[in-house]
């Protein structure tokens, strides 16, 4: 099930070329300066910024070939994206934020529900389960974000600067909860941070953008 | 302490006062007389009458109606003008905001000329259906949605504009469909400015006169509304047309105050 992605994107002025493959259970850091294309190349495998050029394959199957004429949706991918302010849906609670995915697949409401307590618990978060998501903390946000993403089962991640804008102990605390739920996941895992500490404490592969094009490849 | 306090203590240049207590007088006054001059006394008898009652009840069915069917029209088209980018969208807009400004007498008489016997329209609804729209109830609640639309598809179209599309990307990547995520994300965080929208526009439709009138015709119990009935009893019997003007000025009042408190914000 790996993740195969050679990416051509063209935003204005802006040209993202980078290339890149992660395995299953794997975890690929983009690093870079800001504007390099690190988001911009996560946005493209979610499918929420299509190619211009290139070919993006989740185990086998391809998403987006704009040469062929393919383009999955991002409603159709089964990628689970957590992004970089958490983007829960301010109107919900926590426990509805990690429901929604299930929801969207069909599954019965009570079901959905007891599947997202799960994950909240797994979190540490049970007891917010009923707080409305615009009043949780930076850090309790974050891991709503990460359960909901997960809750989905996804066939793939996809990891927006999870730690920005957070104090050093949400930090620590999402970072925990992170690698935790990161070794228990078997699909590919993309991590996008401008933070070499990230990738050091996660034991990512990293690959450094500069300006649009891959400049680097570490371990 | 403050510069900006400083400021307001100033008080008024003495040369706005006139204008400003020319348009307080201009606007307030009118209010005044009619709460001091209706019949207070009377008023629940007035307001009993059998006239009174049916214009108030063909009121309420059509405005309702009709902010029903501007709602059921009106945020399709919101949503296109705030999330789709196409040619034409400002053409778009532009037309639909054209009722805030056109007289309604015009409305009125266009409506006539698509939707009457022999309209665009109406000719063939005539003999395809045998459907007649003016001089009838359904033509009066046509009226009204042609005149009061444009407010719910403004304040509807605001409404989704300000929510974060970045949340409806997160949704479709969970999975989300398009009209899931409309339904789930988009529309109830622009509920508050869609709740405006269809009580400004219930308020237009209420107050509706010059369309209503010219394409439905004024039928006591069939067509004429409360504004309608206002304007005949002002020649035949005044004091009904106080009490009247009384309640659609009191129902204008709590709407604002609602709007004020529950909807805008600050």
């Amino acid at each position: 099930m790996s993740l195969e992605a050679e990416i051509g994107v063209q935003l204005g002025r802006f040209a993202l070329e980078v290339a890149f493959r992660v395995g299953d259970g794997e975890l690929l850091a983009l690093v870079g300066p800001n504007g390099a294309g690190k988001s911009t190349a996560l946005f493209a495998v979610a499918g929420l910024v299509p190619l211009a050029r290139g070919r993006i394959a989740l185990g086998g199957a391809v998403l987006d070939d704009p040469e062929a004429g393919v383009f999955v949706p991002p409603e159709a991918r089964d990628i689970g994206v957590v992004f970089q302010d958490g983007r829960l849906f301010p109107h919900l609670s926590a426990l509805e934020n990690v429901a929604f995915g299930l929801r969207a697949r069909g599954v019965p409401r009570a079901d959905a529900r007891a599947r997202a307590r799960g994950w909240l618990e797994r979190m540490g978060l049970a007891p917010l389960a009923h707080a409305r998501a615009a009043t949780l903390s930076g850090g309790e946000a974050r891991k709503v974000a990460l359960a909901r993403a997960l809750a989905i089962e996804p066939r793939a991640l996809l990891l927006d600067e999870p730690f920005a804008s957070l104090d050093e102990d949400a930090t620590l605390d999402v970072r925990d909860a992170l690698r935790r739920h990161l070794a228990a996941f078997a699909g590919p895992c993309l991590l996008v941070t401008h933070d070499p500490d990230d990738t050091r404490m996660l034991g990512a592969r990293t690959l450094r953008l500069h300006a649009g094009a891959a400049c680097e490849e570490s371990r | 302490m403050s510069s900006r306090r400083a400021t307001r203590s100033r008080g008024i240049p003495l040369l706005l006062v006139a204008p400003i207590a020319g348009a307080g007088a201009l606007l307030g006054v009118p209010l005044v007389a009619l709460i001091a001059r209706a019949p207070w006394g009377e008023l629940a008898r007035e307001l009993s009458s059998p006239e009174v009652l049916t214009a108030l009840r063909l009121s309420l069915v059509c405005s309702l109606s009709a902010t029903a069917l501007s709602t059921l029209l009106g945020v399709p088209l919101a949503w296109l003008l705030a999330r789709v980018d196409f040619p034409g969208r400002r053409l778009l807009r532009a037309l639909v905001m054209l009722p805030m400004i056109l007289p309604p007498v015009v409305g009125g008489v266009a409506l006539l000329l698509a939707f009457g016997r022999r309209g665009l329209l109406g000719a063939w609804l005539d003999r395809a259906f045998d459907v007649q729209l003016p001089f009838t109830l359904a033509g009066a609640v046509l009226a009204e949605t042609f005149v009061a639309l444009p407010f719910l598809v403004i304040a509807a179209e605001a409404g989704f504009r300000q929510v974060d599309a970045r949340l409806e990307q997160a949704a479709a990547t969970l999975g989300a469909t398009r009209l899931r995520v409309f339904a789930r994300v988009t529309l109830p965080l622009a509920a508050p400015a869609l709740a405006a929208g269809a009580a400004l526009c219930w308020a237009r439709a209420l107050g509706e006169f010059g369309a209503t009138i010219t394409f439905a015709g004024n039928l006591p119990g069939r067509t004429q509304t409360l504004p309608l009935a206002v304007y005949i009893a002002l020649e035949t019997h005044p004091e009904a047309a106080f009490a009247m003007s009384l309640v659609l000025l009191g129902v204008a009042i709590a709407l604002l105050v609602a709007l004020r408190e529950n909807w805008m914000g600050r």
